[in-house]
């Protein structure tokens, strides 16, 4: 097992003056802010649509497991109604942009109902994701650096089984609830702002705690079965999914052309993935909501990394040209 | 000098919701047009730098281009993660088509 040092973590502010000037200017070099400005556009209709429609689906899926129970089909639907509640990381995501939804209040009540859902503390996560837009795909500062070269597939089944994030994320509820952060996780989190990231860890806490024991005292499964274990099986493939988004692309220097990638796919999953399979296009213009990425890849797409892949076929070359076939554990720092 | 009424522009630069960039006496300051109303705040973003001109204009609210951190645009309020610290905002008026920024400035209490 192999522990990575990261320099000098007290006196680090990761999103510098400087990177985000460098990354404004790159960004801009690719696309004027004239010829962005028609896609910037904020409404409420889309976050609407998505929102209603993914949480329609979830509710679907967790009647399937209802219809299920006592029979042989419950881990099959189980499985599937998962899968569906893992890709609540997308609309969370979208939110801590704040580009779901032209209504704000709107954008932070569903940021905070799929962070809830996805064990993911959403105003933390959204410090944190500053850090993953300015230094994406740098080593020891990107927060969210997904199998770096060199990995090997021990790192690739401890993040695809989500072990990873569920030690991740139940360690910063753990840890913030107990007002202490690790300097990582600090850097990127004002001084003055920390009570808040607290606070939310111990609202979130007290949520999880409630739920737990409001269980026991009914005597009842349904947070488990509905919720806790359909999730736990089902949000690898969301992490499969997320694989895509940059492993493998350039490393170690801001080219907004390469170190994302844009992935082939179908309508099913660019909807559940609230479109981020677009993902070059989000590095380009985070401000950029969900429902023009589309559009915005039609302008600029041919710009940036070729798209010529779908899902399967960048987890074959994950597999087999990425990784390598060594027992070799790496814990990144930036959990 | 900073009590100075000075031109930065016409109304007719400022599309209806949108903010340019103008240096004036040295400073960055962002012009916005906020449903016909002008107003003018420091153009860096008190987060982590960038220029809020090349932000997004969504009613009153300046979101800044790297981080989408939001600002209240009338008060230099920030409105949440991950920005905490307002904005100087600064006092305008309109002459005859033309919006005059004065640079004594006043800030809104951090969140
Ligand atoms: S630089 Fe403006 S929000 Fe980060």
């Amino acid at each position: 097992m192999e522990a990575v040092a990261v320099d000098d973590l007290r006196t680090r502010k990761l999103t510098s003056p400087e990177a985000n000037a460098k990354l404004l200017a790159a960004q801009r070099e690719i696309v004027s802010r004239e010829r962005l400005k028609p896609f910037t556009k904020r409404t409420d209709r889309h976050g609407l649509i998505y929102f209603g429609g993914h949480m329609s689906i979830v509710l679907g899926t967790g009647y399937l497991v209802y219809l299920a129970t006592g029979t042989g089909w419950l881990i099959p639907a189980m499985l599937l109604h998962g899968v569906m509640l893992g890709h609540l990381f997308a609309p969370m995501h979208e939110c801590s942009h704040g580009t779901a939804f032209r209504t704000r209040w709107l954008n932070e009540t569903v940021h905070w109902i799929t962070g809830i859902m996805i064990l993911w503390p959403p105003t933390y996560f959204r410090y944190d994701h500053t850090g993953h837009h300015t230094h994406a795909q740098e080593f020891g500062k990107d927060p969210e650096l997904v199998l770096p070269s060199p990995s090997s597939w021990m790192d690739y089944v401890y993040y695809v089984t989500a072990t990873q994030l569920w030690i991740k994320n139940i360690g910063w509820i753990l840890r913030h609830s107990m007002g202490r952060i690790r300097p990582f996780n600090r850097q990127f989190v004002p001084e003055d702002q920390l009570p808040r990231i607290f606070l939310e860890a111990r609202v979130m806490l007290a949520i999880y705690v409630g739920l737990a024991a409001v269980s026991v005292a009914l005597g009842t499964w349904a947070v488990a079965i509905y919720w806790a274990i359909p999730t736990v099986i089902g949000v690898p493939v969301a992490r499969a999914i997320r694989i895509a988004d940059h492993t493998g692309c350039t490393e170690g220097k801001l080219d907004l052309r390469t170190y994302a990638r844009t992935v082939r796919t179908g309508p099913l999953t660019r909807f559940l993935c609230w479109n981020m399979p677009y993902h070059c296009e989000h590095h380009l213009a985070p401000s950029v909501p969900f429902h023009a990425l589309p559009a915005l890849h039609a302008e600029v797409g041919h710009e940036m990394n070729p798209v010529d892949k779908g899902y399967w076929a960048v987890q074959r070359d994950v597999l087999r040209h990425h990784l390598e076939r060594k027992f070799r554990f790496r814990i990144v720092q930036s959990l | 000098m900073a009590g100075e009424w000075r031109l930065v522009a016409s109304t007719d630069d400022i599309e209806e919701e949108d903010v340019i960039g103008v240096d004036v006496a040295g400073t960055a300051v962002a012009v916005y047009n906020v449903k016909g109303k002008f107003y003018a705040t420091e153009n860096i973003c008190t987060h982590a730098f960038a220029f809020l001109s090349e932000g997004v204009v969504i009613d009153d609210i300046i979101e800044c281009p790297v981080h989408q951190g939001r600002f209240h645009i009338p008060t230099g309020k920030p409105k949440g993660a991950p920005v905490s610290v307002a904005l100087d905002t600064y006092a305008t008026k309109v002459e005859n088509g033309k919006i005059y920024v004065r640079l004594d400035e006043s800030r809104a209490p951090d969140s």
